[in-house]
């Protein structure tokens, strides 16, 4: 329904620019592709910033055909005119408890490495459309922190009211944890209870998963470990313990994780940070930055429902941060690690047409989301703007006036 | 003062440093410029009063706006110390009307509480506050069982002030109420949905209560009157002498403004002898009325029902937002409203109320039942429909002072022109305080107060390079940053 309407106005757009050119085009025949036309693209490429001014989109069967300057656009295809907006490509989350309205844990084992959170995805959840509003199309669904070994990570798109297809055929991740939400209590009786414990009940896991040996299993054993960490011990802990399993390891930093943890940390594995608040201390926003100058690859984390990707990255911006790294986090980072480097994150041919169409600069917070696009088709857009007031309300004069020539 | 000249022995020796003083400031005042005189030059001008000025110049004598304007329509006089703001943003020194203060937002729960008096002056807030581009903020108590206390507005003269009086500009400002629920660290109250009604009952009743404590005292001046008349009367007749009492016995005439203390005595005393009096035989003269019991919380709503004092209500749900109209029209309150979250719902109620709305916050990060119906185009939509929008950030440590102006930016986006964005943290707010006059836009005539950014004003990444106070720069930014 929704997204009959989104092509509805695509086209209607189209139409519009099509009749405004006056170029005498076919509107029956099913157009071959998109092109978005005169806008600003702004994307990376192995952290390099990548601005066209301006440019033109070319968009087939879901993919990119075509990015750039001076790209000339087939004659059967739609056109989006653009008038200068900005494209970029879609947001990658990634950690998210989306669509699952806060219950994805199953809390009765503390090892439940099957698990998929995409099993409970709610496609009908608003919250979906709410963050395609902010820009992200794509998320990696995850389990949440309380179990030690929570299940698996998924990436999947972003498009509402429809049962989600994960972009690749094998788990993104695994995750972990070992913060302290994972320990059971007096009321909640379960292994572990106490941080030592679920130490121990990780390397066990580990030791059993067969890293090195071949078949099925091995294959599931590359999959990456995404493991969240709250302090400096813990995550020291978890990424030793990993390295000495062989395992590829992502590390999900908690809150206690600053940037003085982190730098005394120094970690080799990509770190996902975030969600950030407005009254975040400057040491915490600022861990964004220094792991940048550290190399290290970093993508961002929602947490959860209604927090907003971007303004993580903008507090982290404004904490030293720079603009191809904050984009870099949001797109092509979290592609690479979770294995779809080159599929997603990326305004470049060949990687599938998941682009956002914002009314300006992102990173100034004051821009918004137009049009959300997945694979070519537009998955959500803005609603109308409130109008401003009228400054003179025409008035209705009693009777008609006469004027004198 | 009057005993410093006593000491001095003669009114010369007191008023002759003071001249001295003005004296070496005229001088300095022609060699350097005069303290409060500075001239920002060159740079984009966001006045907040209308189109922005490119390349343009802001003059400030003694601590006043001069002139604003282009560079080359505005006269520099020799000497006047020069700010050079070439590619820079020039804007009103920012109007934060709750500014998250520690110490400052202590629960208040009494009308009668004041902001004013919990002032840390050591705390590290006022550079944090000023490196926020905030140059005037309302310290306000946190809202309990639905009354906060009130609010006062400090100027930031000074990021390091020698006590907290230097700051104030206005000490009772605003009457802080609130209804609904939100998280404490909004300095809300709190409460479940089902209390809502209660809740706007029981501040309703604060409000009929003073009217009525006010009934009581104005019954109390007829009934002393009266009593005076008869006991005149009784005096006359001779009955003086039978009843050995003394003129002693006569309520004076006191104000109800007086000191707590001095008013209990007397109640005592009436007390004690109306039961002497009773035991006594009648006949021996009129009963004293008895007088009532001062209440300096009802003291401080009957200045907001008779208008002196302005309300900041903060209200966030339909229902409540609703009360808060209700509230205003019957008790004529001069009422805003913060928070504001489902105001988009009751737009035009607010509209036709002319009731200001400082919305916040715009950009989610806490939850409440109270901010279910949040959306990001709510300020717009409230200034669609004709309401004054600030924007404000309501206390607590949820909402730091840089939230101010990233709401700003995130109000845009949601569909806020960027200059009614800018007129909503600096123009409106002032407003709302009742100093228009006085700040909140830069034009001649207006304290000279004054932020200079890096980028536009609605940018979240633009930062505060300098801040000015009445002509003088009271922070700078670090050159390595």
């Amino acid at each position: 329904m929704r997204r009959s309407a989104g092509r509805t106005f695509a086209f209607s757009l189209a139409l519009s620019a099509v009749l405004s050119a006056g170029a005498a085009r076919s509107s029956i025949a099913a157009p071959a592709g998109l092109a978005l036309r005169d806008v600003r693209i702004l994307s990376t490429r192995d952290g390099q910033l990548i601005a066209v001014p301006r440019g033109t989109v070319l968009v087939r069967d879901g993919m990119i055909a075509a990015a750039g300057e001076a790209i000339p656009i087939p004659e059967d295809f739609e056109v989006l005119e653009l008038a200068g907006r900005w494209v970029l490509p879609g947001f990658i989350d990634a950690h998210t408890q989306i669509g699952a309205r806060g219950e994805c844990d199953e809390v009765s084992e503390a090892i439940t490495e099957d698990l998929r959170p995409l099993d409970a995805f709610d496609p009908w959840d608003e919250e979906i459309e709410r963050a395609l509003l902010r820009g992200v199309t794509a998320v990696a669904l995850s389990p949440g922190d309380r179990n030690v070994v929570g299940g698996a990570v998924t990436v999947v798109k972003l498009l509402p009211e429809r049962v989600p297809v994960p972009v690749a055929s094998r788990e993104a991740a695994v995750k972990a944890s070992l913060g302290r939400a994972v320990l059971g209590s007096g009321s909640f009786p379960r292994y572990p209870t106490a941080p030592s414990g679920a130490v121990d009940l990780f390397g066990r896991w580990l030791r059993a998963s067969p890293a090195r040996s071949a078949g099925e299993g091995a294959e599931k054993a590359r999959v990456p470990v995404l493991v969240r960490a709250e302090t400096r011990s813990q995550a020291e802990q978890a990424l030793s313990l990993l390295s000495g399993a062989g395992r590829q390891a992502i590390l999900l930093a908690g809150r206690s994780l600053d940037r003085r943890a982190l730098d005394r940390l120094a970690p080799s594995c990509p770190v996902v940070v975030g969600p950030y608040d407005l009254g975040d201390h400057e040491l915490l926003l600022s861990s964004a930055a220094a792991l940048e100058t550290r190399g290290v690859p970093l993508a961002f984390s929602s947490g959860g429902e209604r927090r907003d990707l971007l303004t993580s990255a903008v507090l982290a911006m404004r904490a030293g941060l720079s603009r191809a790294g904050a984009l870099a986090a949001l797109t092509e980072n979290p592609a690479r690690l979770f294995g779809l480097e080159g599929r997603i994150g990326r305004v470049e041919p060949g990687a599938a047409a998941d682009l956002v169409v914002w009314s300006g600069d992102p990173f100034t917070l004051s821009a918004r989301v137009e049009l959300a696009i997945i694979e070519g088709e537009i998955a959500a857009r803005a609603p109308p703007l409130p109008q401003p007031p009228k400054l003179e309300a025409p008035k209705k004069p009693a009777k008609p006036e006469v004027v004198a020539r | 003062m009057k005993r410093v000249r006593r000491r001095a022995g003669g009114w010369f020796r007191a008023v002759y440093p003071i001249a001295f003083l003005i004296a070496a400031g005229c001088l300095t005042g022609v060699l350097t410029g005069g303290e409060g005189d500075l001239a920002v030059v060159g740079g984009k001008i966001c006045t907040a009063a209308g189109e922005p000025i490119l390349d343009g110049a802001v003059l400030i004598r003694g601590g006043k706006i001069a002139a604003v304007g282009p560079r080359s329509q505005v006269d520099l006089p020799a000497g006047v110390r020069q700010v050079n703001a070439q590619g820079r943003v020039i804007i009103p020194g920012l109007v934060d009307l709750w500014a998250a203060i520690p110490g400052g937002d202590a629960p208040g729960g009494s009308p009668e509480l004041r902001a004013a008096e919990s002032l840390d002056p050591y705390a590290e807030t006022w550079r944090r506050l000023l490196s926020s581009g905030i140059t005037t903020a309302m310290v306000a108590p946190g809202v309990a069982r639905g009354i906060g206390g009130l609010g006062a507005v400090l100027k930031l003269r000074s990021a390091e002030p020698a006590s907290p009086e230097e700051l104030l500009l206005k000490a009772d400002a605003q009457l802080v109420l609130g209804l609904g629920q939100a998280p404490p660290s909004l300095g809300a109250p709190s409460l479940t949905t089902g209390d809502r009604l209660e809740q706007y009952y029981a501040l309703r009743g604060r409000f009929t209560a003073a009217r009525d404590y006010r009934k009581g005292w104005d019954d109390y001046w007829q009934a002393v009157e009266n009593y005076n008349r008869e006991y005149k009367e009784h005096l006359s007749s001779g009955a003086i002498l039978a009843a050995g009492a003394s003129t002693e016995e006569n309520p004076e005439d006191r104000k109800p403004d007086e000191s707590d203390e001095e008013k209990k005595e007397p109640e005592k005393k009436d007390g004690e002898k109306k039961e002497t009096e009773k035991k006594d035989a009648a006949g021996k003269g009129p009963r004293p009325p008895r007088r009532p019991r001062v209440d300096p919380g009802a003291e401080v709503l009957l200045r907001a029902i008779d208008g002196k004092l302005p309300v900041l209500l903060i209200a966030h749900g339909q229902v409540d937002l609703r009360h808060a109209v209700r509230l205003r029209d019957e008790f004529r309150l001069r009422l805003a409203i913060a928070g504001a979250t489902e105001g988009f719902r009751v737009a035009g109620d607010l509209a036709g109320a002319g009731i200001s709305a400082a919305v916040g916050p715009v950009l989610l990060t806490g939850w409440s039942i109270d901010f279910l119906g949040h959306r990001e185009s709510n300020a717009a939509e409230l200034a669609a429909a004709g309401v004054p929008v600030a924007l404000c950030g309501l206390g607590g440590s949820a909402f730091p002072s840089e939230a101010l102006r990233i709401e700003a930016c995130v109000a845009s986006r949601g569909g806020l022109s960027p200059a009614a964005a800018l007129r909503a943290i600096t123009a409106v707010p002032a407003a709302i305080l009742g100093l228009e006059s006085r700040i909140g836009t830069l034009e001649a005539g207006k304290d000279g107060d004054l932020v200079i950014l890096d980028r536009e004003p609605t940018d979240a990444l633009a930062r505060v390079l300098g801040a000015v106070v009445e002509g003088r720069i009271v922070f700078e930014k670090e050159r390595d940053a």
